[in-house]
């Protein structure tokens, strides 16, 4: 649970962030704290992919928003972590 | 801060430069989020140096430092080593002479095949492209050529300096040039072929290299200087490795 684009989007799920608010977020609600580069470097390919966008810069911040790409893909992939939590959850319990 | 941002390209410093700064002013500058920083700045570049056979080119230019020290590295090993213990390194030192010519004819290939279309898209606008990397490339060579020169009149520590600084300099510059104008022509499957073949013989020569300097340095310890061992050993391995990461995502 540490891919640095899924937290972004899941971050921005809950409305634009810039910069600095997505790192805070991510670390309140998954516990991990990204590198500024590690960041950049997830949206620089998430806005290439169409799966986010810029808004106009907050003086020096630049918000950033998901597109309607963007939550399809964020809906398809936490579904597939649902059936893999589900799948592992009956494992271990049957293991157990 | 700003020295930080130059480990991105150019055209990425153009669109996220001010915003990344603004996060960083915000971020407590550790040693470990600089090296951040610097692993996802390099990784930039990695991704805008074109084309998977584009990044193989700037991989066999790396290569070459790597192989130019072995080269100078290996100079009259034959003295050190005794008449009967000389086919393991002789075996490895051809090795490293064979795969150097099929990898330098799988360049020269390389650029003979997209040489057709360099004067089609010049004049289609590509000239403006490749005027600025060409001139700096030009100008390096010009330098490099006559501290050689001077070399050439009198061995002086200057000379030879920036004879190395520039040659180095033109090498990076030209493959820089090269790529760029590449970048602009339609890809080739010959390409990526080709790719596959100089990353193979600069695995066989890092290889080989190693086997040589293992069976070298069991008779002479201290025949090869820890200097030169150094350079050859990282930049052959780098060359290598950026090869390797140019094949990987090549459409093979």
């Amino acid at each position: 649970m540490n891919d640095p684009g899924l937290l972004i989007l899941t971050s921005l799920s809950s409305g634009p962030k810039h910069g600095h608010a997505l790192l805070l977020d991510i670390d309140q609600f998954a516990g991990v704290r990204l590198g500024p580069g590690t960041l950049y470097g997830a949206i620089t390919r998430l806005e290439r992919r169409g799966l986010i966008e810029p808004l106009d810069a907050d003086e020096r911040r630049r918000p950033y928003r998901l597109t309607a790409a963007g939550t399809a893909e964020l809906a398809d992939s936490l579904s597939g972590l649902r059936r893999v939590v589900k799948v592992g959850t009956t494992r271990l319990a049957a293991s157990t | 801060m700003k020295i930080l941002l130059r480990a991105y390209p150019r055209r990425w410093r153009a669109r996220y430069g001010e915003e990344f700064l603004a996060l960083l002013e915000e971020e407590p500058l550790t040693w470990r989020v600089r090296a951040n920083v610097l692993r996802a700045g390099f990784g930039e570049r990695l991704r805008g140096s074109g084309p998977p056979p584009l990044r193989v080119l700037w991989a066999w230019s790396l290569f070459v430092i790597g192989g130019m020290a072995f080269q100078k590295t290996s100079e009259h090993w034959q003295v050190v080593v005794p008449g009967g213990d000389r086919g393991i390194p002789t075996a490895a030192f051809d090795a490293v002479q064979v795969a150097a010519a099929v990898g330098s004819a799988a360049v020269l290939a390389g650029v003979a095949l997209a040489l057709p279309a360099f004067p089609r898209d010049v004049r289609s606008g590509g000239r403006v492209a490749v005027r600025r990397p060409v001139l700096v490339a030009a100008t390096a060579t010009i330098v490099a050529a006559a501290a050689l020169a001077a070399v050439a009149l009198g061995h002086n520590f200057i000379a030879v300096s920036v004879f190395i600084a520039f040659a180095l300099f033109s090498l990076f510059a030209w493959t820089h040039a090269a790529v760029v104008a590449a970048r602009r022509l339609p890809p080739m499957r010959a390409h990526s072929c080709l790719a596959l073949v100089v990353c193979a013989t600069m695995l066989v020569m890092t290889v080989a290299a190693a086997v040589w300097f293992g069976s070298v340095t069991a008779h002479a310890p201290s025949f090869v200087g820890a200097a030169q061992l150094a350079v050859a050993a990282t930049f052959m391995l780098a060359g290598t490795a950026l090869a390797a990461t140019g094949l990987r995502s090549a459409p093979m």
